[in-house]
């Protein structure tokens, strides 16, 4: 029996949600497998969740803000923990006049400001840190009814206590990172059926970085390399995979930087 | 030829309104003796034009009873006309009885426009009837609007019904059709026209002229002339003034911020008007917040992309004025303006353009700007350095013009690894077992890599960093400094692979 087509709002919970979602694609291809829309959703609010920054989370969305920034599109980095390290950004491919920092340090400034740049929609991506203590079930009712008009997605961080709290955001993923440069990202609520596994991700690097001493064995390290750095044809040109395929000493490098 | 008439019915109402703060205020209108008119929550205490002040006062104790200012009127009907500016620029003042009470003298409450070059572009005389219509209602204005071929017919169509229009061919039909009523400015005129049994136009106009002269006055007859278009009617255009200056008294003393907002909408949309006359944006703008036997507050505006977008203007105000304290509450508002730039005209598209979302995206930093800080909202750069603290540095956005943007980037060192995230400074780690400590064992998985720099300007710096991973995977970017030098050593966490 055929099912009647539906309207695209609708979708059925057998099945992983698309066509009406505007997505970009993450640049993993595992991860977009599993993505209602083959990709980052637009028009929705999308949380990390992770013990703590700096976990790879935002290497995660490292593809997109590339290919967001490259298109001229402004990517709104919204109470960072941290500071965003320029050479590392820029080292990344991204293009920085088209990442914007809004530091907001009171809470309410910053809940405001979040849903204000919702509002706006005029941006290509949103990266917003909430303040977890100050963060009611109603703020991130009334952010995610403002998301529904953006053109771009809108990530929020959280850390792991959020896990436990009831949330409006269609898609929540909690990341934790793995051994030899790789993140583990389980989805905790899509708009489709239950994963149960969680995906393994290798993380981007900059295009000619060193290699890392790892503690898997050898073998599979070369393939982690490999797979990073074919994931990632747009920026590694040949001679660069070339070069980062060969296990250049790191005191060779650091010479030349003194 | 395409005239429109725009009878302000309640002009002196609706002026005395604009300064309602709290909403269902009792007001009336009124003269030295009589109530002249009076607002809808005035009607319901059983307030009705014609009463005496005292009868008035005694019925409904709460009524605030406020004098007419014609002064405040022909203001206000100037920056009605300047609004209406941006459909023709063919538009002037007229002046006649305000009240349906006779023999006062007249004052200007109403404005006559041109509008038959406008009409195709505004899409034909009903659309633009409905969009004036409503603009005006939206700046607080109550008009009844008549449309005619001529500029007295179709102000005595205004002045007898709200959309009453009059196309050339059935002008004569239309006007013969008004009550003759219409045409008494005088109790002596309307009392002659009642005794003579002359019910409309019509019949007036089948009596001899020389016998209507005579009793009903030249001016009448004048009158009806230049309405059915046998006589020129000469008008002197109103001009856009270079300066957009209105004020607004408030009825009561008013100390929230929403309210004043509240308030200054009934600024900020006439002068958007304006703006739109003069085919302008604006740049730079004023609020004065008037205080009772103290100087006003003056509020600046300074916006870094020049508009005239009403919504836009009224959600700085809010962020301004919410975070301005008065000294005193306000009782009057006052906004000026001069500084415009001269916009091209949008034209529509029929695909929205990135220039669309970098617009919205612009009012959005000014807003962020306006609550936050300037300073608040940055940009990160590459700076020429070897050592991680100065390798960059934070400029503030003052001015998103994605066309200026483009500045050289210095090339980036990218060849060695650098954190996502830098730690505003560095945090010491302990050692356990001759091994760097950070909640859990550091394993190094890369390093060192030296860095020294510095001598040239007293921050010398002798670093040997290092990848560092934690239990849990994470990935930490650490260094040892140096002994040796001025006695600092151990082991420092700077920044996070992110």
């Amino acid at each position: 029996m055929s099912s009647p087509p539906l309207p695209d709002a609708v979708w059925r919970a057998s099945r992983i949600g698309s066509a009406a979602v505007r997505s970009f694609s993450s640049g993993f291809a595992p991860l977009d497998a599993e993505l209602p829309g083959a990709g980052w959703p637009a028009g929705m609010l999308t949380e990390l969740i992770s013990r703590e920054s700096g976990i790879g989370e935002l290497r995660l969305l490292v593809p997109l803000l590339r290919r967001l920034t490259r298109e001229r599109r402004f990517v709104v980095v919204l109470g960072p923990p941290q500071i965003p390290y320029a050479p590392a950004l820029a080292a990344h491919g991204l293009d920085l006049d088209y990442l914007l920092i809004v530091q907001a340090t009171h809470a309410a400034d910053r809940l405001w400001a979040v849903e204000q740049t919702l509002k706006s929609s005029g941006f290509g991506a949103l990266l917003a840190w909430l303040p977890q203590p100050r963060t009611r079930p109603e703020h991130l009712r009334r952010m995610q009814l403002a998301a529904h008009a953006t053109q771009g997605p809108a990530f929020l961080f959280r850390p792991l206590q959020a896990q436990f709290e009831a949330s409006p955001a269609p898609l929540r993923l909690l990341l934790l990172p793995r051994a030899g440069e790789r993140l583990s990202v389980q989805i905790l609520k899509r708009r489709g059926p239950v994963v149960a596994d969680p995906i393994l991700v290798d993380l981007p690097r900059p295009p000619s970085s060193i290699r890392l001493r790892s503690h898997v064995p050898a073998e599979t390290a070369l393939q982690t390399m490999r797979t990073i750095h074919g994931g990632d044809a747009e920026v590694s040109s040949p001679e660069s995979r070339s070069r980062s395929c060969e296990s250049t000493p790191l005191r060779e490098t650091s010479r030349e930087t003194r | 030829m395409w005239w429109l008439g725009l009878f302000f019915e309640r002009l002196s109402l609706d002026v005395v309104e604009r300064g309602v703060v709290v909403p269902g205020t009792a007001l009336a209108l009124c003269d030295r003796r009589c109530v002249l008119d009076a607002n809808d929550a005035a009607l319901e205490l059983g307030v009705v034009a014609g009463m005496k002040r005292a009868a008035a006062q005694a019925l409904a104790p709460s009524l605030r009873l406020i004098e007419r200012d014609p002064r405040a009127e022909r203001r206000a009907l100037e920056s009605a006309a300047t609004w209406m500016q941006q459909f023709t620029p063919s538009v002037s003042l007229q002046s006649d009885l305000a009240f349906e009470t006779l023999d006062e003298a007249s004052s200007p409450c109403g404005l006559l426009a041109e509008v038959a070059p406008s009409l195709r572009y505004f899409g034909g005389l009903r659309a633009l009837l409905g969009r004036v219509h409503a603009g005006l209602r939206s700046l607080g204005y109550r008009v009844r609007i008549g449309a005619a071929p001529t500029a007295g017919a179709a102000w005595l169509l205004a002045r007898h019904r709200h959309a009453s229009f009059a196309s050339p061919a059935r002008l004569e039909q239309r006007i013969g059709a008004l009550p003759a009523r219409l045409l008494a400015r005088t109790r002596a005129q309307r009392a002659l026209l009642d005794s003579v049994d002359v019910r409309t136009v019509r019949d007036l106009l089948a009596l001899p002229r020389a016998a209507i002269a005579r009793r009903l006055g030249e001016a009448l007859l004048d009158e009806l002339d230049r309405a059915l278009g046998h006589r020129p009617e000469p008008r002197q255009w109103f001009e856009t003034p270079p300066v957009f200056d209105l004020r607004v008294e408030l009825l009561t003393h008013v100390e929230q911020a929403e309210a004043l907002v509240f308030a200054a909408r009934r600024l900020i949309d006439p002068m958007t008007g304006w703006l739109a006359a003069r085919r302008g944006a604006i740049r730079a703008f004023t609020l004065y917040v008037g205080h009772e036997g103290r100087d006003d507050t003056q509020i600046g505006i300074r916006l870094a992309d020049p508009t005239r977008d009403p919504e836009r203007l009224l959600s700085l105000l809010r962020e301004k004025l919410a975070a301005t304290r008065l000294p005193e509450p306000a009782h009057a508002l006052r906004l000026h303006g001069e500084d415009i730039v001269t916009l091209p005209d949008a034209s529509g598209e029929l695909f929205p353009s990135p220039g669309a979302a970098h617009e919205s995206l612009r009012r959005l930093v000014e807003q962020l700007q306006a609550r936050l800080g300037p300073g608040h909202v940055q940009r990160v750069r590459v700076a020429a350095d070897h050592r991680p603290e100065a390798a960059y540095r934070i400029e503030t956005v003052d001015a998103l013009d994605p066309n200026r943007l483009r500045e050289s980037v210095p090339a980036p060192m990218a060849s060695l690894p650098r954190p996502l995230w830098l730690l505003e400074r560095p945090i010491p780690l302990t050692e356990r077992n001759n091994r760097p400590w950070w909640h859990s064992p550091l394993r190094l998985l890369a390093g060192p890599e030296r860095i020294e720099g510095g001598w040239w300007d007293d921050s010398l710096m002798q670093r040997d960093y290092f990848i560092a991973e934690d239990d849990a995977h994470a990935l930490y970017w650490i260094y040892r400094e140096r002994p040796g030098i001025d006695g600092r050593r151990g082991w420092f966490v700077q920044g996070r692979f992110g």
